[in-house]
């Protein structure tokens, strides 16, 4: 795991080992420290470069969105400046203009094709950022002195484990999970808060995969007993009423 | 007020009072390193002035995203113009219309020693140490940092196993940061 601080650092590793590492830096405070100390070094990086000028209407461009901002109240964030779509416009001369029909018609489905593809592609991407973000968070909670505590498979999964990364305050929580079985059709996952009161939900979550590994609770945890998690019908309980699948005690 | 001596977290808090003043001097401030770093990942001028103007405007509009006890505001900026730039140069470009600063990794606090180091060294030190690193070790750091690249991707592009990829990055941080501390002190850090 020591080689790893660097990799992570530099965001070299695909999502499913990084969510990995998290787990293992929840646990390790010499690869934390490690991972801090390379994080202030690669900051660094970009003052090895020699600055560079730009363009003269750069700096009107920029300062006249933000006006427009201004201008809008509401800073609506889709329109972008004349000076842009001239620029923008300008990559693409001809195409809008004496084209025949008929090839107009075949750019038109292309875009259209291209436009589609796109939507799929960023929305894949869309989801390795979110993940990526989570993960970042979950770093971030656990330098500002996160508790950490572990939960333990029950005989319904004893492949499973999980670890509960509680930030101090935050009133959230994030939960890395590993080696949930395979959910039945129409079923979830629920987090259980546990007090002397009783269990009260604290979160679903339904994937096992490495997207999902991760879950950020909004509950806080600190004042409980225990936490549980247990196979529910899609959209949660009022309270448990499937197999409990990990435990932990606090 | 003189906004030359304003701080940057000062110049952010000003963008929630929609201050353009504000962004005009940080502007003025970070263009020249910022486009730098566009230009690097993407050896594009016009692409790297699109994705400046995407992320100065992503801050100005999202300015509370900032939270001060992650870093400073210069390493958060420039980490949103090469993650954005990056998304560039890996199909991305313009797919949707703002940054979103959710989605931009944070950085965690820094070791407070290293913070005063690393605000005593220029440019031309840190570039000293940069090239002082062996070749090798040097351009697997740069294909992660500037072309986002992951190790296995690494390993794919310069024909050598995962674990000399690895080992690589790991040993060029160790001795940049080893190097950058020799040269504040005068010894290792």
């Amino acid at each position: 795991m020591e080689e790893l601080a660097a990799t992570f650092t530099l965001g070299a590793q695909p999502p499913e080992e990084r969510a990995a590492y998290l787990s293992h830096l929840a646990l390790c405070d010499v690869c934390r420290q490690e991972v801090r100390e390379f994080r202030a070094t690669a900051d660094l990086l970009p003052s090895a470069l020699e600055e560079q000028a730009g363009s003269p209407s750069l700096k009107g461009r920029i300062l006249a969105e933000a006006a427009a901002d201004l201008r809008k109240q509401d800073r609506p964030t889709t329109e972008r400046t004349p000076g842009e779509r001239r620029r923008r416009n300008w990559r693409w001369p001809g195409l809008l203009s004496s084209r025949p029909a008929a090839a107009m018609a075949v750019l038109l489905l292309a875009v259209v094709g291209v436009g589609i593809w796109n939507g799929i592609l960023w929305g894949q991407v869309n989801q390795r950022d979110q993940t990526l973000a989570r993960q970042d968070r979950l770093l971030d909670a656990i330098a500002a002195g996160a508790r950490i505590s572990r939960l333990a498979g029950t005989e319904a999964a004893p492949q499973a484990t999980a670890t509960l990364i509680q930030e101090p305050g935050a009133g959230s929580a994030f939960l890395l999970v590993e080696g949930l079985p395979d959910l039945p059709k129409g079923r979830e996952y629920q987090v259980w808060k546990i007090t002397g009161e009783g269990p009260a939900g604290a979160g679903i979550f339904s994937g096992t995969d490495s997207i999902e590994q991760l879950v950020i609770l909004t509950a806080d945890f600190f004042g409980a007993d225990a936490i549980g998690v247990s196979v529910e019908p899609k959209g949660g309980s009022p309270q448990p009423t499937g197999k409990i699948v990990l435990l932990g005690n606090f | 007020m003189d906004l030359k001596a304003v701080s940057d977290e000062k110049l952010l808090s000003s963008f929630q009072q929609s201050d353009i003043k504000a962004l005009e001097e940080f502007y003025d401030r970070h263009q020249g390193i910022a486009l730098a770093v566009a230009y690097r990942v993407l050896e594009d001028r016009e692409l790297a002035e699109d994705v400046l103007q995407e992320a100065f405007l992503a801050v100005w509009r999202q300015a509370g995203s900032f939270n001060p006890e992650r870093g400073r505001v210069r390493a958060w900026f420039l980490s949103i113009v090469r993650h954005r730039a990056i998304d560039v140069t890996r199909g991305r470009s313009f797919a949707k219309e703002r940054i979103s600063l959710d989605e931009i990794p944070f950085e965690a606090p820094y070791p407070d020693a290293w913070q005063e180091l690393s605000a005593k060294l220029d440019g031309e030190q840190i570039n000293g140490a940069v090239e002082a690193l062996p070749p090798v070790q040097r351009e697997a750091i740069m294909l992660a940092y500037y072309s986002g690249l992951t190790h296995w991707e690494i390993a794919d592009r310069t024909g050598v196993p995962l674990g000399t990829v690895k080992g690589r990055m790991r040993l060029a941080m160790q001795k940049l940061r080893s190097l950058l501390a020799e040269m504040d002190t005068g010894g290792p850090y």
